[in-house]
């Protein structure tokens, strides 16, 4: 346990969900988490593209996040949320280094391999019926595949860079967009891809039960 | 009112039609279909004709809509049919030789589609009709007038638009009925034309703004009325450099809405009133209240389908925001009038301006035959203002005000799932929710005071 609850406001937008599902999968780290809780003050994260932001508010144990950019906040990192690569812009981290750079690692949370977020993301998804299966994985850097949910001919197979499948997997990525953007490819059915999808969706709001 | 074979060939003839454009419904209410000669028209008529049934996997703009799927499409990408329903053809007001003509989604094998919208009407009329009873139902239909085309709009990025009608924002003002005056006249021509019998029209409380009231009919025309009203004042606004909208919230102040009045019908006339009921109501009325009282909060994504939609729920804004009835107040979710037999019916006000107006009957049908067959009572009349209350155990549930909280109270609707189905309440909720996604990821703001320049553009040309 990390010792810091994380609470999202009610009825939560996207980002908040998005980002308390990446700050529950960071705090996972104890060393993390033990500079969490000593924590106090307000960091927004704003999207460089779109009207979208989030708030965190640190309370000493407590993590709060909410819609918008507080009143009182002391950082604000601006991120194009769509490009991993993009550097953000800071402002306020001068006077609250401590308190940007903690964000900072909050939304960034290790990965895992892409075998390993597959059997922790597909063993909640099969565990509900409606899950399609077999779903079959093929890491194009090396050609290597597995499947999970049963043998035989699988519904889905999803081919992609191991880091493209490890970002699906863990949830920070959804698979149906990164199919339409050509970052993976598929062979199956669109029914199966669609429901498949909205797994993936739940996992990046970290609602997978 | 062309209702065989032989009889639509003729109307062809008689009226030198040589195409028709044939049109089902989209889940976001907009209109579909193709454009047919006269022999593929005739040729369609038992069994329609195809469409991608991606069509109904696509969201308004387009994009695939994940998340979700149906057994009635095909598990890549495959047709289902629109089939001809030849009460509603009609020559077309505004093409000369063209006629026009509703269609209801079938599958390949005929069976109407769990998200046709026409189809679940007729379906729940049907079922009211096995009960003994017939309804009719009449919308208030409120749109905005605004200078410019949307095209000229888009263009300019929605900014500065400008209503037409003069700076008062009085409802019923006469000097923006003498502004709107030729264009809705010649909306009333075009809709006579069509078979809708409009019965009023005023100007509405911002500038510009108008509302049409149609005669009470059957759910299906009555819906059917609805698009009608929609698709004409966007051509007569289009060929006089206007452009209109139905959109819930279209600026900072002011919305449109989209009420709902209807009755029943027995045997022995109407069903509603009963002089020596509770307030005047019958049994019937009672059971039916119950069941529309039940079943508000799992409504509301019908009634508010879009963000833009949940937007106009606020309090003091004469949107309902609490789960309450009462006799003619107008504050409350429902408002009952009761005095007469002629006069008794119910008006549902939660609907929004955009609304699917076959889905909302549907709603409204399933939400009145759950109380019929439960016999259910109603909570007591709430005789207060009903905006603006505190929270509290004492005071009436307040109704969903955000798309998840509607979704979550339309998946936990028993009464709603058995009548509509769970084919329809599961792909509408995925409809909804992707909706609510792509809202807030690709540049809808929540916490923006008015529609942003995402809504607009998404919804002020097609609604």
């Amino acid at each position: 346990m990390s010792g810091v609850t994380v609470e999202l406001e009610a009825d939560a937008v996207p980002i908040v969900r998005v980002m308390g599902a990446l700050a529950r999968r960071s705090l996972q780290d104890q060393a993390l988490a033990l500079k969490v809780a000593k924590l106090e003050g307000v960091v927004a994260v704003k999207s460089a593209n779109d009207p979208q932001a989030v708030s965190f508010r640190f309370e000493r144990g407590s993590l709060r996040l909410s819609r918008g950019v507080a009143a009182d906040v002391d950082v604000t990192i601006t991120a194009d949320l769509d490009d991993d690569d993009a550097k953000p812009k800071v402002t306020g981290a001068v006077r609250r280094p401590q308190l940007a750079m903690t964000v900072g690692k909050l939304l960034e949370p290790t990965l895992g391999s892409w075998e390993e977020e597959a059997d922790a993301f597909l063993t909640a998804a099969l565990a509900d019926p409606a899950c399609p299966r077999p779903i079959r994985l093929v890491c194009t850097d090396d050609g290597h595949g597995r499947q999970w949910g049963g043998d035989g001919e699988p519904t889905i197979e999803v081919h992609g860079a191991a880091d493209e499948l490890a970002s699906c997997m863990a949830g920070q990525a959804v698979l149906g967009d990164r199919l339409l953007a050509g970052h993976v490819a598929m062979v199956g059915d669109l029914r199966e891809l669609s429901v498949l999808t909205r797994f993936c969706i739940d996992h990046l709001f970290g609602e997978l039960t | 009112m062309t209702v065989d074979h032989d009889t639509a060939r003729q109307f062809l003839a008689d009226n030198a039609i040589d195409r028709v454009q044939v049109y089902g419904v989209h889940h976001d209410a907009l209109l579909v279909g193709k454009v047919l000669s006269p022999a593929t028209f005739l040729r369609s008529l038992d069994s329609g004709f195809g469409i991608a049934d991606f069509t109904f996997g696509i969201d308004r703009m387009g994009e695939p809509a994940f998340g979700f799927s149906a057994p009635w499409r095909s598990t890549v990408l495959g047709d289902i049919h629109l089939v001809p329903d030849l009460t509603t053809l009609r020559p077309s007001p505004s093409a000369e030789g063209a006629a026009f003509c509703l269609a209801d989604a079938t599958d390949v094998e005929g069976a109407s589609i769990p998200l046709c919208g026409r189809g679940m009407v007729r379906r729940l009329t049907g079922e009211l009709a096995d009960r003994g009873f017939s309804s009719r139902f009449a919308f208030e239909i409120e749109g905005q007038f605004f200078e410019g085309t949307a095209g000229q709009n888009r263009e300019r990025g929605w900014r500065n638009l400008r209503p037409f009608g003069v700076g008062g924002h009085l409802p019923y003002l006469a000097q923006d009925v003498h502004r709107l005056d030729p264009i809705m006249s010649e909306v009333c021509r075009r809709l006579e034309i069509l078979g809708v019998p409009w019965e009023a029209w005023n100007a509405e409380a911002a500038a510009g703004q108008f509302e049409v009231n149609v005669e009470p009919a059957p759910p299906l025309d009555a819906a059917d009325h609805v698009l009608l009203v929609r698709a004409v004042c966007k051509e007569v606004a289009e060929e006089r450099g206007l452009s209109v909208t139905f959109m819930a919230r279209v600026t900072e102040d002011y919305g449109n809405g989209l009420h709902v009045h209807h009755s029943l019908a027995g045997e022995n006339g109407p069903a509603f009133h009963d002089p020596t009921g509770p307030d005047g109501l019958s049994t019937t009325a009672r059971h039916w209240l119950a069941g529309l009282t039940a079943t508000l909060a799992g409504s509301a994504s019908i009634m508010a389908p879009t963000p833009n939609s949940v937007r106009r729920i606020e309090a003091f804004k004469a949107v309902p925001t609490h789960v309450t009835w009462d006799i003619d107040n107008k504050s409350t979710a429902l408002r009952v009038l009761s005095s007469s037999p002629g006069s008794a019916r119910i008006e549902h006000r939660m609907g929004a301006g955009d609304l699917h107006p076959h889905y909302a009957a549907a709603a409204i049908l399933a939400g009145g035959l759950a109380g019929l067959d439960g016999q259910l009572e109603p909570p007591a009349r709430f005789q207060k203002m009903a905006w603006g209350l505190p929270e509290g155990p004492d005071y009436p549930e307040r109704l969903p005000a955000d798309v998840p909280s509607a979704l979550d109270a339309l998946s936990a609707d028993t009464h709603l799932r058995a009548v509509l189905g769970d084919d329809f309440v599961d792909y509408w909720i995925g409809l909804r929710r992707f909706e609510w996604l792509t809202f807030h990821t690709s540049g809808g703001d929540v916490t923006a005071d008015g529609p942003t320049p995402w809504e607009l553009d998404r919804y002020f040309e097609t609604l």
